[in-house]
């Protein structure tokens, strides 16, 4: 060993452990831990250069997780409730398929915007490699566009027709009818929980410690979605129904709460979750918390007829800006944590 | 509305993303697959790799700016920047040596960059090596995100993701990538990686008789969740010191279960939604 090891008392470093089989090589003579076992405090890094490059991404990925999210919440809750509710919800399926549609309609020029190349959009589908989750997304995002336009289609040859009127039109429009239901549903629904889920896997792809393997992202995104499209076809149906427009709010009311309650309680424990694995602080994750358990609050304040729409209202924007600000709170958290000198693998 | 110059831009690049290239991962023991051996105990810090890259790619200039980081004021890798001298003044009370080693990227296999590739626009070259074909790089920035050890970038100029392509166009025509011809020492070796890690291990070996008890290699066996790099070095410190990270992560490795855990969620929660809309449907009107 050389002189200046056991004069500076620095743990050596050298061959002898690589035959142990411990990390990378490094020795734990003389009882000190290997170099590989030390942490940051111990060993320092390259200046303050930090490891890893920052993400290129801008503010307007969080408002794509945010609007895929509600969209995709938004649909699955609405044909759900076409699917298992009946003609009772109709309506509200009417208000909530909109809703996702209106919700979809940004997402793909937020991600064309966020390129570096906007022009080049179109190769993300010149290859179909579901082993990167981005390209699966394109993939994913491309056929739930067709997925949401068979339901709004299905609305539109439906508007204005009772149920029964409905049922017998003729082979050709029955056949259509069902096409368009087999569409929106069978294709339609797992599409849009894969929409809702991939952007978490996404992250998790990044080497970014706030985001690597971390299972319970894309848990907590699926979650938020189901709670804020949910609470997006909330607060349409209860909008529409103060300008006039019968969207059988009263009815969808209680059904919709349950919904939003279970998925709010789903975003907290995976919320927790994450923030309990990633071993750094996200402090601005307690917005995300506590905009969630005041949407639950603000919806069990006891309030006469007149103002439960309005609590209701407010409850669903809490909901959907804890859902936005749960995006980007996981996004800077991934910034952060790239950026941070301190970060080392 | 759209001006007709974006339409016959977009119209213009249609034909570049066909056909798809894909490209096996290469085998790091194939007799084909270069790479380069760089030697932190022969490295003099001089930067000509640095300049030769620039100059044989035809990098732009990264701007004159002064860190204080000692004789570094490259900092670190980037889209413009594909060969980076690090260069650490290590003082302790009673002791102070310098570090230096010429970083590059370390073309791993299985590399996460070219499995983040939305476009396929990373391929593994004939050499085994990882390489961004600029013509299909759309700048989504994932790669950015993926790499471990912190190497891909986004260019400012064009938009597109770039990095150290071993040289392609060098290779191609049998000569070694600019970084190795002009290194003054050696300590950047370039050629078929097998006979590099017998060379490099032979060096480990030589230094150990010197003394040198701290020479090892880093990347030539596995790290973290990585096999043999394509690009690997002899370090005298812990990698940290040379901002290189002890275990790399793959994140992109076993996926299954992330997406596992978002599906599941997402689908109890629909069960819940159809559950409580049939419960509501069956109640009385």
């Amino acid at each position: 060993m050389p002189p200046h090891d056991t004069q500076t008392g620095r743990p050596p470093v050298g061959p002898q452990v690589m035959a142990e089989g411990r990390g990378l090589g490094f020795p734990a003579a003389g009882g000190a831990p290997a170099l590989s076992d030390r942490t940051a405090e111990t060993v320092p890094g390259y200046y303050d250069v930090p490891m890893l490059k920052p993400p290129v991404w801008k503010d307007l990925i969080s408002w794509y997780f945010f609007l895929g999210g509600v969209s995709a919440g938004a649909y699955v809750t609405s044909r759900l409730a076409e699917r298992y509710g009946g003609p009772k919800f109709r309506p509200l399926a009417t208000v909530g398929t909109c809703v996702a549609a209106a919700a979809a309609v940004p997402c793909a020029p937020l991600l064309i915007a966020d390129l570096g190349d906007p022009k080049r959009f179109h190769h993300m589908l010149r290859v179909f490699k579901p082993e990167s989750p981005m390209n699966l997304g394109a993939w994913v995002l491309t056929a739930y566009h067709g997925a949401g336009a068979a339901a709004l289609a299905r609305e539109w040859l439906r508007r204005g027709k009772a149920d029964d009127e409905q049922k017998n039109q003729g082979f050709v429009r029955n056949a259509a009818d069902g096409l368009l239901v087999a569409v929106a549903d069978v294709g339609g629904i797992p599409l849009a929980l894969l929409l809702a889920s991939y952007t978490g896997v996404l992250l998790t792809g990044g080497a970014t410690p706030a985001w690597c393997k971390n299972a319970w992202l894309p848990a907590l995104f699926s979650a938020s979605a189901v709670s804020s499209g949910a609470s997006a076809v909330s607060l349409a149906a209860e909008a529409l129904g103060r300008v006039g427009v019968d969207t059988a709010a009263d009815v969808a009311r209680g059904p919709l709460h349950i919904v939003q309650s279970v998925a709010h309680l789903a975003e907290v424990i995976t919320l927790v979750g994450y923030l309990s694995s990633v071993r750094r602080a996200v402090p601005a994750a307690w917005g995300t918390l506590v905009a969630a358990a005041g949407a639950e609050v603000l919806r069990r304040l006891p309030a006469g007829r007149r103002l439960r729409p309005w609590l209701d209202i407010g409850s669903a924007a809490l909901s959907l800006f804890g859902a936005y600000h749960l995006r980007s709170t996981v996004v800077n958290a991934g910034h952060d944590s790239a950026n941070d000198p301190q970060s080392r693998l | 509305m759209i001006p007709l110059a974006v339409l016959t831009d977009i119209a213009a690049e249609l034909p570049n993303a066909f056909p798809p290239r894909r490209t096996p991962v290469p085998d790091a023991d194939a007799d084909e697959v270069m790479g380069f051996f760089t030697d932190a105990t022969l490295c003099i810090g001089c930067k000509a790799c640095e300049v030769a890259c620039k100059q044989w790619n035809q990098l732009p200039a990264d701007g004159l700016e002064f860190t204080g980081y000692s004789y570094d004021n490259t900092k670190h890798l980037g889209a413009t920047t594909w060969r980076h001298v690090a260069f650490k003044e290590k003082i302790t009370p009673d002791f102070g040596k310098w570090l230096m080693v010429s970083d590059v990227c370390k073309h791993c296999a299985a590399a996460p960059c070219q499995q983040s590739c939305p476009t396929g626009s990373i391929v593994y070259n004939e050499f085994g090596s990882v390489y961004v074909q600029p013509d299909i790089c759309n700048g989504c920035g994932y790669c950015v995100v993926a790499c471990p050890f912190g190497v891909i970038d986004r260019s400012m100029i064009d938009g597109h993701a770039h990095k150290c392509t071993l040289c392609f166009d060098r290779q191609t025509e049998g000569m070694e990538p600019a970084c190795a011809k002009s290194c003054p020492t050696d300590s950047i070796q370039f050629g078929p990686i097998k006979q590099l890690r017998e060379r490099a291990r032979e060096r480990v070996e030589r230094l150990h008789e010197q003394g040198r008890a701290d020479a090892y290699l880093y990347g030539a066996d596995s790290v973290g969740d990585y096999g043999p790099l394509h690009s690997f070095f002899l370090l005298e410190d812990h990698p940290h010191e040379y901002n290189l990270p002890v275990a790399p992560p793959q994140p992109l490795r076993n996926q299954a279960p992330r997406y596992a855990a978002g599906l599941a969620v997402g689908a109890a929660l629909a069960a819940v939604a159809a559950f409580v809309f049939g419960r509501a449907a069956r109640a009385a009107p």
